[in-house]
């Protein structure tokens, strides 16, 4: 543009930006002054120059958010800066930079896949309360949903849990857990331009990669279905058969959400995680392939899982058990959870009591195999139970984690209220943005889905972009 | 940097306390300067959790490497300098790419994303809501065309005319020479004037 100026503009232009601030002062100003009196171009880039230091000087600072300054008080008293090294502190370790991305990416996988879920007949549905409420039962062996119910918070820590034990557990072989094996499946997510047009299955493909592929016991079993792992039991055959079924169609949506088919029957066995200690427990690594599948409840050595003090909570992304069956996403938030605690199978990982502002997330569950989490939260608005998928990490590559990167999930908002609602299924999300990253991977929600949702759960639904949607209890 | 004289003057003394492994002061130390550190964040990694996660990171990095600060320059200075390397590696490891200027008014979610200015009409101060939702749209295409300059340009843009530095100061926190700091400041507000051009209408109104 300067190019095409006459000289004497091209001259003066640099110094209009301060001028139209007054920071010029003395013969130059006088120059300047003298110049724009002839010059209708450049007083009109002085006129807008003084328009945008405007709008720019009126850009109010964003206040910091509260939990922010809380987790910065707790980092400092974490044990990272109980070292306070002379030199640059040692690099948290991978795991640690990548538990909450990979954490995140998951949980998103989770929410894309929920919303494609095929809706199941309401009627199924509402039958599913009544047998989970009837069976509070510790968890069954065999088909494992781990927190499905959840144990109540009061359950007692199991021996194992107790004595730091050992964990056991479907491992899988570590190049297909996270490593070769689900790098292509994301970097395929991302390319594939037509990826919009089958949304259930890309998530399904997704969701596989970001949590492992399947084992021998349950080949299509897979984050996905781990996403649903926590459904009821109760769920009839035939709602599962048509959830199947029009999962594979790309998912329509029916009026309420199922929770998932046949494919959620995974086992995972109680046990999957034990406490080893407490805070800054560095994940133990090296614990090397497992064949897949290996039989739930033998000893797979040691494990060992992570405090993570010295950042914000990993549950920021989580599938959520309600009374009346599975939801999808939260984000724990810091100010909300008073005691946070933290079942693993059914085992409480972390001893209730404590003001948590985090959560423990399992090493065993980065590092070996496709696994969940479950969180309870107890409010004064009640218990809120989560659960939380981690997904299964080897060894991680570079590739992924840029890979994973790419899926975070921005700062959920708060979990509405109330979770028990008529349709069994609340998106809970308020203010929750799940960016989505230069459009590769058709992450957001169907519109349809989320307003028959929205419907059905007596919500009102708003959305600007089509990306985020806010959920809000309908007046 | 900080909002007024009189936490200023209490910095010096803080620092000194904390450097003794005083928590507390470190602690009064982050209140006071969380603020400028988070907004310097957020305009840098474009993004609100690499954000906080940059200012937890910049507090801690701040913290274990206290005894290096000489006092040479303000500890605010020191700071910025310390939250802003954080912040250029959380964006560099984020690898957003600049907008483009067609972009700006970003009604195509795929390419631009729910990004901080979207979400940051909820802080307007505005009473009016015709009015909050020009402030809105004014601001979400200022933030925007900053997107659309090169980090460096960006960078002067954002300590000088957001965060209300001095040359001087922003010659410290970026080790440059203040003439640096004048020219690079003129260039990237020019830049910035030009990508806006076709929004100017959009810039005076109410301003």
């Amino acid at each position: 543009m300067s190019t095409t100026l006459p000289r004497q503009c091209r001259a003066l232009r640099q110094w209009l930006p301060e001028y139209a601030e007054d920071r010029v002062s003395g013969r130059r100003r006088a120059a300047i002054a003298e110049h724009l009196a002839g010059c209708a171009h450049c007083r009109e880039e002085v006129a807008a120059l003084r328009a945008m230091l405007a709008s720019l000087h009126a850009v109010e600072q964003e206040a910091v958010p509260a939990h922010l300054l809380a987790a910065v008080r707790t980092s400092l008293r974490g044990p990272v800066a109980a070292r306070r090294l002379p030199t640059v502190r040692r690099a948290p370790s991978l795991w640690t930079r990548l538990a909450v991305p990979i954490a995140a990416a998951t949980g998103l996988v989770a929410i894309a896949f929920a919303l494609r879920q095929p809706l199941a007949p309401r009627a199924a549905l509402e039958s599913a309360p009544a047998a989970q409420t009837a069976a509070p039962s510790p968890l069954r062996r065999t088909r494992a949903p781990v927190v499905s119910p959840l144990p109540t918070p009061d359950h007692a820590m199991p021996p194992r849990a107790a004595s730091g034990g050992r964990r056991a557990g479907p491992a899988l072989p570590r190049d297909q857990v996270m490593g070769r094996g689900r790098a292509p499946s994301l970097a395929r997510a991302e390319t594939r331009p037509g990826a919009e047009e089958l949304p259930g299955r890309e998530s399904v493909e997704v969701a596989r990669g970001a949590a492992g592929p399947p084992g021998p016991p349950a080949p299509a079993a897979s984050a996905p279905a781990a996403a649903a792992e926590a459904a009821p039991d109760a769920v009839p055959q035939a709602a599962q058969k048509e959830a199947e079924g029009a999962d594979l169609a790309g998912g329509e949506v029916n009026g309420a959400i199922s929770p998932s088919g046949p494919r959620a029957r995974r086992a995972i066995p109680p046990g999957h995680y034990t406490r080893r200690h407490g805070r800054g427990v560095r994940p133990e690594r090296g614990r090397s392939g497992h064949p897949a599948g290996a039989a739930p409840g033998r000893d797979a050595g040691p494990s060992a899982y992570r405090l993570e003090s010295a950042r914000r909570p990993p549950a920021r992304a989580a599938v959520i058990q309600t009374e009346r069956g599975q939801a999808i996403a939260l984000r724990l938030e810091p100010s909300m959870g008073r005691k946070v605690k933290v079942y693993a199978g059914n085992q409480v990982i972390r001893p209730t009591g404590e003001s948590a502002d985090r959560v423990l997330l399992p090493a065993g569950g980065m590092s070996a195999s496709p696994s969940q989490v479950a969180i309870t939260v107890s409010s004064e608005a009640g218990d809120w139970k989560y659960t939380l998928f981690t997904p299964g990490a080897g060894q991680l590559g570079k590739q992924q984690s840029t890979a994973v990167r790419r899926y975070q999930l921005e700062p959920l908002g708060q979990v509405l209220a109330d979770l028990s609602t008529q349709s069994g299924l609340v998106l809970l999300v308020e203010g929750s943005t799940a960016r989505k990253v230069e459009g590769e991977l058709p992450l957001a929600f169907p519109k349809e889905a989320v307003a028959q949702l929205a419907e059905a759960a007596n919500l009102d639904a708003y959305t600007e972009d089509g990306v985020v949607y806010t959920l809000r209890p309908r007046r | 940097l900080l909002a007024n004289q009189a936490k200023v003057a209490e910095v010096p003394e803080l620092v000194a306390l904390a450097k003794d492994g005083d928590r507390r002061a470190f602690d009064r130390l982050v209140e006071l300067h969380a603020p400028a550190i988070y907004n310097l964040a957020l305009r840098v990694t474009r993004c609100r959790e690499d954000a906080e996660d940059c200012v937890q990171e910049a507090f801690l990095r701040a913290y274990m490497g206290l005894h290096s600060f000489r006092g040479e320059a303000a500890f605010s200075t020191w700071l910025y300098r310390v939250a802003l390397n954080v912040a250029r590696e959380q964006a560099k490891r984020a690898g957003r790419l600049p907008l483009r200027a067609s972009e700006l008014l970003g009604d195509d979610p795929e390419r631009a994303g729910p990004e901080l200015e979207e979400i940051g009409w909820r802080h307007s101060s505005q009473p009016d809501p015709e009015q909050a939702a020009v402030a809105d749209q004014r601001r979400r295409v200022l933030l925007r065309a900053l997107r659309t300059l090169p980090d460096h340009q960006r960078e002067v843009i954002v300590l000088y005319d957001l965060q209300g530095l001095s040359y001087e100061e922003i010659a410290q926190v970026l080790r440059i020479r203040v003439g640096t700091v004048k020219s690079r400041l003129n260039r990237a507000r020019l830049a910035l004037k030009d990508t806006l051009r076709p929004h100017l209408d959009l810039l005076r109104e109410g301003s």
